[in-house]
């Protein structure tokens, strides 16, 4: 049953010359003189958290880097006296001359800017990085620009945030999930802190597992991914949790309308060791529950999430330091009709544990080592009389890995390591007793897997204006035993089984993924780029629905089930205005996408249950193409951004709608997303965004029939109907507390939908009268969810 | 086999949005698509083949009564082939039929006496006079029925079986939540399932002191794919009747219930799942829209063509 992937062996040379580049252009500076290493750690000063993405730069050279995910950097240049200047997006900027004449450790805590102190102060170094990086397709967003902007019930929410970004797109309220160019929300990578988040909604989407108060940085990379991540075909959303301050005790907090929040965070030992512990849990069935009088027959219904983020630091040496971080989220929905004495809980969620260990190996070479624990469960429980039932399914991982960032001259930024995750995927699981009959298929559904990966990325400059982000990753995937095959024959009856032993293989698949990013200088203010990336994904969600839900379950590519395979091809145009205070782009991209799934035409739920979920699925084919405008205005008093998305996604199976290509459910024609934020003085800022895009595409009845006395429905070509566009606007006013005290504490007033407008939630179809009495009608309906909604959020601070 | 199904998701999103989500009619422009022939027929050992042939219609279409009749389709040559013996069958309208034949079409037809005087039903089926008097062609177990419909210058064909009946071990009524005074309950069976994979079962009940019709409470179809070689119990409830809108759900102590509980192939089986979750969810958006699987071939087809082992057993609820 072994199957591997047809690869190019041109491909299986790239990754030796691409190493031999490296060696190449590092080795020819070090013939020029005598070099030295500048590294260090760029911090907060207040609170002690290393900063991602500062900028450092060397004034002489007109040459610079960023920190890395730990707030590490190195370069190494010509011994000589340099002005290195460090700035990051809301700190004053902070510039020292150092003489270079022997390695130098540089550690530097930036200071936040006091919101009045904004006089326009150009440095001028290094905010041209939309122009300046090779990476493409990369937005980084800050928990604090977030926070300003309108939230759904005053929850700020950073799946919303980024759903506003040309190119990601939501599926409108209720559906859980982002979409990126094309791709679907699978295809996403999603990590907190290294952790895989296989489900990041609370509540159909209403709501993102992510605590605004735990998140300290948010990347998200939707094209040109670079070769240290792999897995998933679309995208990469990187979310780090606060450090904890190492120098003060604080407490962060709000009270919202449906949920509040508490992160404490402080000191272990002072300057070395920290922890933030956070919580947020939703009162909505401790508010509805005095409506729903113990009398109903519904009183035990009820729903609420809640999220526990935890994470310590202890910087042991220079050299070392150790993170261990955690989350866990339950969403837990039930459902009592005592009438009938069934009752119903379902409880889903995810949890993470992360232990990381960062090294510096000498001043050049940064280590880190990780070791994770995941885990996502969905459960259905459900018991009347004597009759009990539990569905349950969900992916939990192991996962270790070791990323070095290697920093050989001030020309590279090199990065190569390993990653191994051992999966265990429990897809639609029953156990179910009846009077004294019971039976259980959770053991022997259970799908186990390896999958690793090998990867070097090297981003250098080739010249002085062509810079390279190139990158390639080998990875492999094997599904072993104990696994058993139902074989079927071809009207669903199981003929035979095949049994796996423990460990026995199943399938393998490897593949090569190529990743190139090029940016060519055009001038100080403009470039062009491009970027080609080949990605494979051997974890495949399987949705029976037409929109997703956490029942949706994870499973492995097997002997059935091949990997996904796409590419992705990328132009863009970069262009800063007003002294980088203005940043445009224009990108296009085209997206190939090959053995997608989706389950067979007429697949029931129940299908899974006793049998492979893969037994019951068809395999095809995507593409997606489109173009992307964005333009922003990244500082002053009024700040924000307008981004608009031309695109077009179809599926073709052969299976499906007679074989022909059809438009996925979340094509989306026009997407446009208008972003707005206001600081009229010290205690007033204002935010506000408005929405545009084309109706989701579905699939609606065109003729209906009569079978048993009772209508059924024939339908239209799959997603061959459109609902009228989305849009909405809402607005959010933020008061601030008079700052510099111990407690602060801030009013956030926002209101969603402020003109009322009626989006389609669905539509159905309400049949009411008799066929034989000649009396039926049909009526279609819209339903929305939120019409205009106010909301008030308390928020406080004390340190 | 949970007896009862709940939207759960409905009700998690009517949680959320009960207090702010809304409804508003709309008008839906659908594409205009031709009109289908339906083919619903069945056959069982000791009874004559049944099918009946109407036209899809566009989805809001209004329906009255007129409207109604004009979907039966017309002069339809039907011939039923159970390998040694074909016979063509007749088209019979309830308009044309004595009044004292009417009773006894009812129950064939398996709809309420009262829609058969007001409505023009029509059905092919063997010839009248064959019926009558007691000789004709009629379902045998074990054996395969093919089925040809030539009509309107289209050809459908179908084969179904007639599968060996495998008895309940025993029914009993039950009241509900077990409440001796509950005056409505469910009926319970017990099944041993034969030690091979592949059986697949339908129950229909008929309130026997109130209506002609036998009704398939939903999930009417299970597979042996969990069960196989087990004894076990399940139960049901009476279930809607389509044809009244007074019908009870439940069966009522007092109530005399038919059981009729066949043996049915795959294809039969896999078509009544689909059909029964497919009216089930009806209105549901979290439901993928889903083609009903016909066995019915050639020129877009729709329906289906079952052969049913049925086995008969009578229950006195109380």
């Amino acid at each position: 049953m072994n199957q591997k992937l047809v690869l190019n062996p041109n491909l299986r040379h790239l990754l030796l010359g691409f190493l031999l580049l490296i060696v190449w252009s590092s080795t020819a500076e070090k013939s020029l003189a005598q070099r030295f290493t500048l590294s260090g750690y760029v911090k907060e000063a207040a609170t002690g958290e290393v900063l991602v993405g500062a900028n450092v730069y060397v004034k002489e050279l007109l040459k610079g880097t960023t920190t890395n995910n730990y707030g590490f950097y190195s370069m190494t240049l010509p011994e000589g006296n340099y002005t290195v200047v460090i700035s990051y997006i809301g700190f004053t900027d902070t510039s020292r001359v150092l003489e270079l004449n022997k390695d130098i450790r540089y550690n530097m805590d930036l200071k936040s800017k006091a919101v009045l102190t904004q006089e326009v102060e150009i440095t001028g170094e290094r905010a041209d990085k939309n122009t300046e990086d090779a990476q493409m397709g990369v937005v980084e967003l800050e928990m604090k620009q977030i926070k300003e902007l309108p939230a759904f019930l005053g929850e700020v929410d950073l799946l919303k945030t980024i759903q506003l970004l040309p190119g990601v797109q939501s599926a409108g309220e209720g559906n859980a999930g982002f979409y990126v160019r094309g791709g679907g929300p699978d295809q996403n990578l999603i990590l907190l802190d290294e952790g895989v988040i296989y489900n990041a909604s609370h509540l159909f989407g209403f709501f993102s597992v992510f605590n605004s108060d735990a998140v300290k940085n948010i990347e998200l990379t939707k094209g040109g991914m670079p070769a240290q991540y792999g897995g998933r075909l679309a995208s990469v959303l990187d979310v780090s949790m606060k450090e904890g301050n190492n120098k003060n005790y604080e407490a962060t907090g709000g009270i919202g309308l449906i949920s509040s929040r508490l992160t404490l965070e402080g000191p272990i030992k002072k300057d070395t060791a920290s922890f933030m512990i956070s919580g947020r849990r939703t009162y909505i069935d401790v508010l509805a529950a005095p409506f729903i009088p113990d009398s109903s027959a519904f009183s035990g219904s009820g729903y609420f999430f809640y999220d526990l983020n935890g994470k310590a630091n202890w910087t042991i040496s220079d050299k070392d330091r150790l993170f261990l971080s955690g989350y866990l989220g339950r969403d837990i929905f039930t459902f009592s009709n005592n009438e009938d004495d069934f009752k119903v809980r379902v409880p889903w969620g995810n949890s993470t544990l992360a232990l990381r260990w960062n090294h510096l190996f000498s001043d050049k070479l940064f280590a880190n080592t990780t070791f994770i624990y995941s885990d996502y469960e969905f459960a259905f429980e459900a018991t009347q009389s004597d009759f009990d039932f539990k569905l349950f399914s969900g992916i939990e991982d192991w996962n270790g890995k070791v990323d070095f960032n290697y920093f050989p001259s001030i020309r590279h930024d090199v990065k190569f390591g390993l990653h191994y995750t051992f999966h265990t995927f429990t897809p639609s699981s029953v156990t179910a007793r009846q009077g004294e009959t019971t039976f259980d298929t959770g053991e022997i559904l259970k799908q186990y897997a390896h999958e690793a990966a090998l990867y070097i990325n090297d981003e250098f400059d080739l010249t002085e204006n062509l810079r390279i982000n190139a990158g390639v990753r080998y990875s492999g995937f094997r599904q072993i035993g104990p696994f058993s095959r139902f074989v079927k024959d071809e009207i669903g009856t199981s003929i035979d089984t095949i049994d796996y032993g423990r460990g026995e293989n199943v399938a393998t698949y490897t593949g090569l993924e190529p990743r190139l990013t090029v940016r060519y200088r055009l001038n100080s203010r403009s470039s062009l780029k491009a970027a080609y990336t080949l990605n494979y994904q051997y974890i495949h969600l399987a949705s029976l629905s037409g929109v997703s839900l956490p029942t949706d379950v994870w499973v492995s590519s097997s002997d059935k089930v091949k990997p996904q395979r796409g590419v992705q091809y990328a132009v863009g145009y970069f262009q800063n205005f007003a002294e980088n205070r203005w940043e445009s782009s224009v990108e296009l991209y085209y997206k190939d996408m090959t053995n997608l799934v989706e389950y067979k035409e007429g697949s029931l739920p129940e299908d899974d249950i006793a049998d492979n979920a893969d037994n019951n699925f068809t395999f095809g084919d995507g593409t997606a193409y489109g173009a992307e405008f964005f333009i922003k205005k990244r500082t002053g008093k009024a700040t924000g951004w307008i981004g608009y998305t031309w695109s077009k996604t179809t599926r073709q199976f052969d299976d499906i709608n007679n074989g022909e290509a059809f438009p996925a459910r979340y094509d989306r024609r026009h997407d446009l997303s208008i972003v707005l934020a206001y600081q009229l003085n010290e205690r007033w800022s204002f935010g506000g965004t408005f929405v545009y895009g084309t109706g989701n595409a579905l699939t609606l009845p065109v003729a209906r029939y009569v079978i048993e006395g009772r209508v059924v429905n024939e339908y239209t070509d799959r997603n061959g109907y459109r609902m009228i566009p989305y849009h909405r606007a809402d607005i959010a006013a933020t008061l601030h507390g008079k700052k510099g005290k111990r407690f602060t504490s801030d009013w956030v007033f926002s209101i969603f939908n402020i003109y009322n407008r009626a989006n389609p939630y669905f539509i159905y179809f309400d049949n009411t009268g008799n066929l034989s009495q000649g009396t039926l009608d049909i009526q279609a309906y819209q339903v929305s969810l939120f019409p205009i909604l106010p909301s008030v959020t308390w928020n406080f601070h004390l340190k | 086999m949970m007896r009862k199904r709940h939207s759960i998701w409905m009700l998690g999103l009517l949680l959320m949005g009960w207090m702010t989500a809304c409804e508003d009619p709309i008008e839906v422009d659908l594409p205009d698509v031709e009109q289908k022939i339906v083919v619903e027929g069945s056959i069982e050992q000791t009874q004559p083949p049944f099918v009946v042939l109407t036209r899809s219609t566009e989805y809001f279409e209004p329906t009255n009564l007129e409207s109604f009749e004009n979907s039966f389709v017309h002069d339809a040559v039907i011939t039923v082939n159970n390998g040694d013996e074909e016979i063509t069958l007749e088209e019979l309208c309830s308009a044309t039929l004595p009044d004292e034949f009417r009773p006894i079409a009812a129950e064939l037809l398996g709809v309420p006496l009262s829609s058969l005087q007001s409505i023009n039903y029509c059905i092919y089926t063997v010839p009248l006079l064959d019926l009558l008097g007691g000789n004709f062609f009629q379902g045998e177990i074990g054996k395969r029925y093919d089925l040809r419909v030539q009509v309107e210058g289209k050809t459908f064909t179908a084969a179904t079986n007639i599968q060996e009946p495998i008895p309940l071990d025993s029914i009993w009524y039950e009241p509900r939540g077990g409440d001796t005074t509950e005056i409505e309950g469910v009926i319970w069976a017990q099944l041993t399932d034969p030690d091979s994979i592949g059986n697949a079962y339908r129950w229909q009940a008929r309130i026997f002191n109130k209506s002609t019709v036998f009704v398939a409470p939903f999930n009417s179809a299970f597979r042996d794919e969990f069960i196989n070689g087990t004894t076990f119990d399940f139960g049901y409830i009476h279930g809607d009747d389509p044809n009244t809108l007074e019908g009870q759900r439940f069966f009522q102590s007092g109530d005399t219930v038919i059981v009729k509980f066949s043996a049915i192939d795959r294809p039969f089986y896999r078509f009544l799942r689909v059909f029964e979750s497919e009216v089930a969810n009806n209105g549901n958006p979290f439901a993928a829209p889903t083609t009903i699987p016909s066995n019915i071939e050639g020129d877009g087809g729709l329906g289906i063509w079952g052969g049913y082992g049925a086995d008969y057993d009578t229950v006195i609820c109380r």
